[in-house]
């Protein structure tokens, strides 16, 4: 049994991290030459290939195929198939026709809708891209190269700059190695590696650790293979990548109830109006097809694919927002947003730190200017320095320039720095006083003493005409103790107790600020070696720099209207809970006592308690690794809130996926974060969050637009069989409006003006209210009636009357009429032309659902103003031309007829601004 | 429950890996441990010399032996000799044609079938996962499920996997789901309160899903489990060429330890 130690009666606890090198060989039952071949041949069929599996996915033409057989698609099916039953037992009623245009409105929704939903999720194409295919290992005591696929455990890695790490491994040998784990954790800076024995409570925290898919920064070494597969972290994070099954969206789940009931309706009031006519003694066929009229009068054909693209037009006019949207479901998702938990660096803020305040010569001074921009001036008081009053401040600038490896650098004409942020704004501020350039010249480097995470300092000496310098700078509780005198007035003084408080309280100040602190020394130096313990020491406090990653300057007005919106804000973030909440506070996310939980309490916190814990208005997540992120999104999740989450590390993706609308961020997000996301932030800014939320909302209000808009015309084209039912010599024994004219209305005319209502704006208020609620119907009561019993009676008025107006023109008092009759072609001719002219007016009201139209004026949607012309074209051709006349069996009717619809489309207009009136006035007198 | 423990090794890295299960529950039950090697390699003889060691440096009463001829029914015919309670062996990455799958098919006593997948956290199981779906409870499994806790001082969470039609998923509430959450825990409380009455306390947490596969390896990962113990079930051929073997499915894709229990028929 291979094992490194045991001590009787109790299991040691050993995980691969706390053994020292020959341990390790032994628990992976390995050694310095590696495994043999045979042994690595048998790993494989122990433990498996080390590789990520995909996710076994529907095959593309199931997909399609399901798309005719959903609940919407089969009521369809049965419609077309009677039709063609009925053409089979009664050849010549145009049936045949009937059957052809059902089935072909089956297929076009099916292309439609399968379009849309026609998403790769190639998240474990994207993780497995990052896994190398081929790598250097020791086997049989040789060096050997091996397909990534065959590393198993026990293999020795070989590991050289610009490698990538096939998996999860112990390392064993190091020299200088450094590694990336960006692709991982979105982390940019690269970590040393140790051979050492490490104790992180954490197992992914241990720093002799390495991971499958990140890569080797600097240095080489060796490393023992513990994990492949799916028991790395990668694959680990593969599994819930994949296995996470994003909850339906609100709209999804809509969509699927409305189609439900419109399709029991239709099908319950095809049924009654049958038996209804079968009472009245009606011949089968008439009865027959006036079940399927109902039916396909009901059934709003083109709403699947109206809604489909609906959202991709809400999605283009995101993406001219800077949010370019993967999942077109999610577009409406964002409007019920109800939480965005979001990151702070570089979301929040403009991840450049900048400098704010410095305290030298026991003053303190203030720093102007932005991000990397080297332009600012220094103040006190509110006063201006000037270039004599600037230079007590050069001691402690050339100290942050010179004590620094940042350099400022342009890219196309655009200010950016190369190196550690920190260091970065420091060079800034130095430049704003004078050439740091210039003064490194000037002092030359002659020697380094890095910062280090246990010192917390760093130290460079320079020479200059022959005077050496040791420029220091580190945290203040690390300094303050090496230095003995302050430079104060000019003049060098001794560092008393008191200086020392004063200094300290300052610091603390520009803490509470949210500022990051840092100080400076220095002292003279003599030529030779210079150890840490004989430089960093007697030096002259020079003081303080206090620094900020500044909160982007439209994220106040974001997180203001996303407040107004009644969106909640978590800020989950990595930094401490004092840089966190002051930030926050800045940018009006708190105002009172917010709950601030860490990371560690959160580990200590079970489900329930986190769930509890949600509750609180103001929640800020401070010293939060991704890995906290999924346990937030379902806790949030399980609140019945709609979560939208940002995130840009590959451990976001399981949280991406998870979030009901997972933003991944443009510019720092990796790819596999962007895999799983259903939105990407182009320019990473919050505020791009908020406008996509407003288009979000405003989808929602479109598709209920174009409900209104296509509801309405189903009753002009129910009335007509109802009173052909009811009355049927009043109609002369045929109904006023063929099915033909139906599908040319729902399917024809109708069709580009209900699409061109999906494209408009979102109105003005539409962030002045809070959240949609999930559970709010599209079909309410209040939509019902607006198009049942409002615009859409008066539309069948007018289409009656335009009906007898003609057959009263053409002379008919009464007796049946036949099919091939001038007058009736002609009557049904101007019923259709008076639901068309109906529903341009129409199609003009349902731009707003509350406001007066003529305030977001008439020609803004230029997209409904081209639809009308096209409805009004094509109803043109069908009345015109000889074969619109010949498939609908219509006949050309005179200018002077178009003139007698007008008056009812104006009607149509003004009762239904009216209306729009009267409730906004009822709604104020209820506010008041 | 355990008195008499059978471990089968064949030689491998891997088998040798998952005694240490076997070792650490005979010392936790107080049991007498037969090492079985079946057949005459050498690297088989090996391993049983190291695990009898090793056991036996734990204060275990421990046996090996070392046999020929036919390993099933060997086996089941020292099971039977030795009225052993519990037979652990390794388990691969698969189950399909594996002489583990016979086995179950055939021991009379218990039997524990362990994969092991991760090798850095080996003795280290702090967080263990016991998936239940539908009601297949018994004192037996929250026995066993303690003895693993208490040996490797790790914590339990017993996850009840509600299982719903994708059509149903997407009907699915936030009010329902809650229901359906109270409804689970009535179903787990059984077994929680055997464990209970073991000393071992567990959460409880419920997923509704339409793929109890995929809930359990995404929870696995997702709480970074060390272990998950799953309950074999004897799945009917429609069922299987259907919706295929959900422990199959599982020892592919768990980023953790899995171990297979099958109760004594």
């Amino acid at each position: 049994m291979r094992r490194h130690r045991v001590a009787s009666g109790e299991v040691i606890a050993m995980n691969i991290n706390e053994l020292p090198t020959d341990a390790v060989y032994a628990q992976l039952g390995t050694s310095p030459g590696g495994v043999g071949d045979d042994e690595a041949d048998a790993r494989i069929h122990q433990f498996g290939y080390n590789e990520i599996k995909k996710a076994r996915k529907t095959p593309l033409i199931y997909r399609f195929l399901a798309q005719f057989t959903h609940f919407f698609a089969l009521l369809l099916w049965i419609a077309a198939g009677l039709a063609f039953l009925g053409e089979y037992l009664d050849p010549g009623q145009g049936m045949f026709h009937l059957g052809c245009f059902v089935v072909a409105v089956i297929i076009i929704n099916a292309i439609f809708t399968f379009v849309q939903e026609y998403r790769a999720k190639r998240a474990a194409e994207a993780l497995q891209r990052l896994l190398p295919s081929f790598v250097l290992v020791i086997r049989s005591g040789n060096e050997k190269k091996v397909n990534s696929r065959d590393v198993v455990p026990g293999d020795v890695v070989l590991l050289s700059e610009g490698d990538l790490i096939p998996a999860d491994a112990r390392v064993i040998e190091q020299y200088g190695l450094k590694v990336s784990n960006t692709s991982l954790t979105g982390e940019s800076k690269a970590v040393k590696r140790s051979a050492e024995p490490t104790f992180e409570e954490e197992f992914v925290d241990n720093p002799n650790l390495v991971f499958g898919g990140t890569t080797v920064a600097a240095g080489s070494g060796k490393a023992v293979v513990f994990a492949t597969g799916a028991s790395t972290e990668f694959g680990r994070i593969a599994q819930l990548t994949q296995t996470v099954l994003p909850e339906p969206t609100p709209l999804q789940r809509e969509i699927h109830k409305v189609t439900r009931i419109i399709a029991v309706i239709a099908t319950i009031m095809g049924l009654v109006f049958y038996i209804l006519g079968d009472i009245r003694g009606n011949a089968f066929w008439i009865n027959f097809s006036f079940a399927i009229g109902i039916i396909v009068a009901n059934v709003p054909e083109g709403l699947l694919p109206t809604v489909t693209l609906s959202l991709a037009m809400g999605s283009q006019r995101m993406a001219k927002r800077n949010a370019l949207i993967k999942n077109l479901n999610s577009v409406e998702t964002l409007g019920c947003t109800t939480t965005i938990c979001t990151d702070k660096t570089g979301t929040l803020t403009e991840n450049q730190m900048t400098a704010r305040k410095i305290y030298a010569n026991r003053k303190v001074f203030e720093v102007s200017g932005t991000g990397y921009e080297p332009e600012g001036d220094f103040y006190r008081d509110g006063t201006i320095l000037t270039d004599q009053e600037i230079e007590e401040l050069v001691p402690l600038l050339s100290t942050a320039a010179l004590c620094n490896d940042a350099s400022l650098v342009e890219d196309g004409g655009i200010p950016g720095i190369l190196g550690d942020p920190t260091e970065g704004a420091l060079a800034v501020a130095a430049q704003k006083a004078f050439d740091i350039d210039a003064r490194r010249s000037e002092n030359k480097r002659v020697s380094v003493l890095p910062f280090d995470s246990d010192r917390k300092r760093m130290t460079v000496v320079t020479e200059s005409g022959g005077k050496r310098v040791a420029w220091v700078k580190g945290a203040l509780d690390s300094l303050l103790p090496c230095c003995d005198r302050i430079m104060a007035g000019g003049e060098t003084i001794e560092l008393t107790a008191e200086l020392r408080d004063e200094i300290t309280e300052t610091c603390e100040s520009f803490a509470r600020g949210a500022l990051r602190v840092l100080a400076f020394g220095y002292r003279e130096v003599g030529s030779g070696g210079y150890s840490v313990e004989d430089t960093e020491k007697d030096l002259i406090f020079l003081g303080l720099i206090g620094m900020i990653d500044p909160p982007r300057p439209e994220v106040s007005d974001a997180v203001r209207r996303c407040k107004d919106a009644g969106v909640r804000i978590v800020m989950i973030t990595g930094d401490d809970s004092v840089t966190a909440s002051a930030i926050a506070r800045d940018i009006g996310i708190i105002s009172d006592d917010p709950v601030v939980i860490t990371g560690s309490q959160l580990k200590d916190m079970n489900h329930s308690e986190l769930v509890e814990r949600l509750e609180a208005e103001e929640i800020i997540f401070s010293r939060m690794t991704p890995e906290h992120k999924m346990r937030i999104v379902t806790a949030l999740q399980e609140r019945g809130e709609i979560v939208a989450v940002t995130g840009d590390g590959v451990n976001d993706a399981p949280a991406l996926a998870k979030a009901d609308i997972g933003i991944a961020m443009g510019i720092a997000g990796t790819d596999v974060a962007k895999e799983s996301a259903d939105m990407i932030l182009i320019d990473d800014n919050f505020a791009s969050i908020v406008s996509a939320i407003e288009e979000g909302r405003g989808v929602f209000d479109n598709i209920k637009k174009f409900v209104t808009y296509i509801f309405a015309s189903n009753i002009p084209e129910i009335i007509p069989y109802i009173i052909f039912v009811m009355f049927p010599a009043s109609v002369g024994y045929l109904v006023p409006l063929t099915i033909m004219q139906i599908l040319a209305i729902d399917l024809g005319t109708d069709m580009l003006p209900a699409l061109a209502l999906g494209t408009e704006k979102p109105e003005p208020d539409v962030m002045n209210k809070p959240p949609r609620s999930p559970d709010k119907r599209l079909l309410d009561r209040a939509l019902l009636a607006r198009a049942y019993l409002f615009l859409g009676p008066i539309e069948a008025l007018a289409a009656m009357s335009g009906y007898f107006w003609m057959l009263s023109k053409s002379g008919w008092a009464s007796g049946a009429l036949y099919v091939s009759d001038i007058a009736y072609r002609k009557a049904i001719t101007m019923a259709q032309t008076a639901i068309v002219i109906t529903q341009v007016a129409n199609g003009i009201v349902c731009r707003t659902a509350r406001g007066a139209v003529h305030r977001i004026g008439f020609f803004t949607n230029r997209l409904l103003l081209v639809g009308i012309v096209a409805e009004i074209a094509l109803q043109i051709f069908i009345i015109y031309h000889p074969i619109g006349n010949t498939i609908l069996n219509t006949a050309p009717i005179d200018i002077s007829d178009w003139l007698l619809l007008i008056p009812f489309a104006v009607f149509l207009f003004v009762a239904e601004e009216a209306r729009k009136a009267v409730m906004r006035h009822v709604r104020r007198s209820g506010n008041r | 429950m355990y008195r008499r423990i059978l471990l089968a090794v064949d030689g491998s890295f891997h088998a040798e890996a998952a005694a240490r299960y076997a070792i650490h529950l005979a010392c936790a039950c107080g049991a007498e441990l037969f090492v079985v090697h079946m057949g005459e390699s050498a690297a088989g003889r090996e391993s049983v010399d190291r695990v009898v060691w090793y056991a036996d440096s734990r204060g275990l009463d421990v046996h090996g032996i070392v046999e020929t001829g036919a390993v099933v029914p060997a086996i089941e015919a020292i099971v039977r000799r030795e009225q052993i309670d519990l037979t652990v062996a390794s388990l691969r990455h698969f189950f399909k044609k594996t002489i583990i799958k016979d086995l179950m098919a055939s021991l009379p006593c218990s039997l524990l079938a362990i994969r092991v997948a991760h090798l850095g956290r080996l003795t280290h199981l702090k967080k263990i996962l016991v998936p239940v779906i539908g009601g297949m409870e018994s004192d037996e499994r929250a026995y066993l499920t303690s003895k693993l806790a208490n040996v490797f001082k790790g914590t339990v969470t017993a996850l009840h996997v509600r299982m719903v039609s994708r059509s149903g998923f997407m009907r699915l509430t936030h009010e329902k789901k809650d229901i359906a959450r109270v409804h689970a825990r009535k179903r787990v409380k059984e077994f929680v309160d055997t464990l209970s009455s073991y000393g071992v306390a567990a959460e409880i947490k419920t997923a509704i899903v339409s793929d109890a596969t995929d809930a359990i390896v995404r929870e696995a990962a997702a709480g970074k489990y060390d272990l998950i113990i799953l309950g074999a079930s004897r799945r009917d051929f429609l069922k299987q060429l259907i919706r295929g073997n959900p422990v199959e499915r599982i020892l592919e894709k768990a980023p953790c330890d899995v171990i297979v229990w099958r109760p004594v028929k």
